[in-house]
Formats: C-alpha cells, structure tokens, sequence
C-alpha cells in the first residue's frame, strides 16, 4: 500500500487519539489539542479530520459509551490501527532525521 | 442555570449539515463542550461560543458531507441543480410571459390553471436547487413528501401570482414565493427525515 501522507493537523489528531486512548472521542480529542497546540480548535475540523483519518484506514473507531451530558448520545471512540501506528512511526523518523544537523538558535 | 444547553435551532443545524448518525455524535460532543464551557465561563458565555463554534463548523461539517459522494452523485447533483435553475428561470419568466401574452389573460381561470402549472415545475426545480438533493440521496422515500410538498407550495404560489395580475414586479415576486416555498418544505422535510433516522439510531445511556 502506498504510504499515505499526513498533514500536520492530522498527525495532531492522531497522537491524540494515541495519547486519549481507549476515551480518545471528539470532545476529549478537542479540548486536548486546543491545551497543546496553544489555540482554539474547532469541533467541525477535528470530526472531519478523523473521518478522513478513518477513510485512510489510520484510525478505526467503535461507539462508547452514552452518557447524561452528552444529552444520552453515544461516543465515537477512535483508536489506531496497526497502518496508524506504522504512520505516526514513520512521521516521527522523518521528523527527527529532518531535525538532525539544524542548528539550535537562541530565543 | 441551564440543564440542557443545546439550542435545539442548533441541534437542527447540525443535522442539516451531517449524516444523521454523525449527527448525533457530533451534537453529543457539541453538548459535552458545552457543559464544561457553562461549569468554567458561565451558561451565556457558553452558548455564545457553541453558535461561534457552529459557525465556524459548518463548512467541515458540510465537506463531511459530500466528501463521501462518488462521482455520479457529484455529476447528478450538480445536473439537478443546473436544470433546477434553469426551470425555474424559464417557468417563471419565459413561460408566464408567453401565457400571458399569447392564451389567456392571468387572471381567468385558465391562467390561474397555467400558473399553478408552471409554478410545480418551478417549485420542483427550486426543490431540487436547494439542498433536497443532499437528504435525497440516502432516503427510503422521498417522493411521495416532495409531491405533496410541491402541489403545495405549486397551489399557494399559483394561488398568488393570478391574484397579482401581469406586472413585472409580480414575477420577481412569484420566484422569491417558490424559493421561500421549496426552500421551507425541502428543508422541513428533509429535516424531519434525519431526525426520525437519527432517533431510530441513538444508543439511549441507561437511565
């Protein structure tokens, strides 16, 4: 299969999902990007996001819990798949050997 | 202080935007974040930002939308659309002109039978210009509410425009009437059919 590339966004939303597993769900994924990444994260982006992430067949998801507020509505649940833990890993490699050699700067 | 946060103008927007079991996991969320807004900033704080968040949600939600369409949904839709606007163009403004130029005069019965006439034509190419095409494609039955849609709000809008007689204004008038009707109805209905799809879905928590 070829490898699928991923977007900074994406890969965001993926070690969250990695991070919140096994409650890793629209909502937590939210509030937990909008606290790293320092900035307002839309609901709207992250659903579409792990929908195309699902289409990728990088996440699998499964319906949670329902609990009162959420108004009695089901979770979402995502977790990676075996592909998504084999992109997040090559992400993190090529990261890493794009970092090697770059100079540190002051602040 | 509010117990059920959600607006249910918002709950309609979210279904009128994603496929009814997204819907409600995605309104499931909405509520979530909702509830810790309201707990840290306040209950209006909080429903400020839901239709902020809404706001700018609402073209993700629609790309969900269509981003599953293969590419004959894409060629249907977007030929529905073209032929909806250029009925409902040429109804209005073509044909009423011939009628009432060439057969009869408005405002006889046999006017008012031709309005009504063109006004179903018109409404049905509005129906399918503005949106009814998005519930359409995933529903067991749309024909027998968009017919009776269309007799409608073809019998309110012919109704009306033999009332207004041959002045110009009078067809600007008309398109904005079938707009508003085909707007009002394909929207309702379309409406009513995501939230019966999405009750029927709904895992219920335990109570």
């Amino acid at each position: 299969m070829a490898d699928p590339l991923l977007g900074g966004f994406q890969l965001a939303v993926l070690l969250s999902v990695a991070r919140l597993h096994p409650d890793a769900y629209g909502a937590a994924i939210c509030e937990d990007l909008t606290a790293r990444l320092t900035r307002a994260c839309t609901i709207g982006a992250v659903h579409a996001t792990l929908q195309r992430l699902e289409a990728k067949r990088l996440l699998t998801s499964a319906f949670g819990e329902a609990t009162p507020v959420r108004g009695g509505r089901a979770k979402r649940c995502y977790d990676l798949t075996a592909e998504g833990r084999a992109a997040v890993g090559r992400a993190k490699r090529a990261s890493t050997l794009l970092w090697t050699r770059v100079p540190v700067w002051k602040a | 202080m509010s117990r059920h946060p959600s607006p249910h103008a918002l709950q309609l927007a979210a279904l009128l935007l994603v496929d009814a079991l997204d819907a409600d996991t995605l309104i499931g969320d909405l509520e979530e974040l909702w509830a810790a807004n309201r707990d840290a900033a306040g209950a209006r704080r909080a429903n400020r930002w839901l239709w902020r968040e809404v706001a700018r949600s609402a073209p993700w939600w629609l790309w969900m939308r269509v981003s599953g369409w293969s590419r004959r949904e894409w060629i249907v839709v977007s030929a529905e659309a073209v032929m909806g606007c250029t009925v409902a163009v040429l109804s209005v403004f073509g044909i009423n002109w011939s009628v009432s130029r060439f057969v009869v005069d408005a405002a006889t019965g046999g006017g008012c039978v031709a309005f009504v006439a063109l006004s179903l034509a018109g409404c049905a190419a509005t129906n399918a210009c503005l949106g009814w095409a998005y519930y359409a494609r995933r529903s067991d039955g749309p024909a027998r509410s968009s017919v009776a849609a269309l007799v409608l709000g073809g019998g309110i809008v012919g109704w009306v425009v033999s009332r207004l007689g041959r002045a110009p204004a009078s067809y600007l008038f008309a398109l904005a009437l079938i707009i508003a009707c085909a707007l009002v109805a394909g929207t309702g209905l379309g409406l009513a059919r995501s939230m019966r799809f999405a009750n029927a879905a709904r895992p219920r928590a335990p109570s």
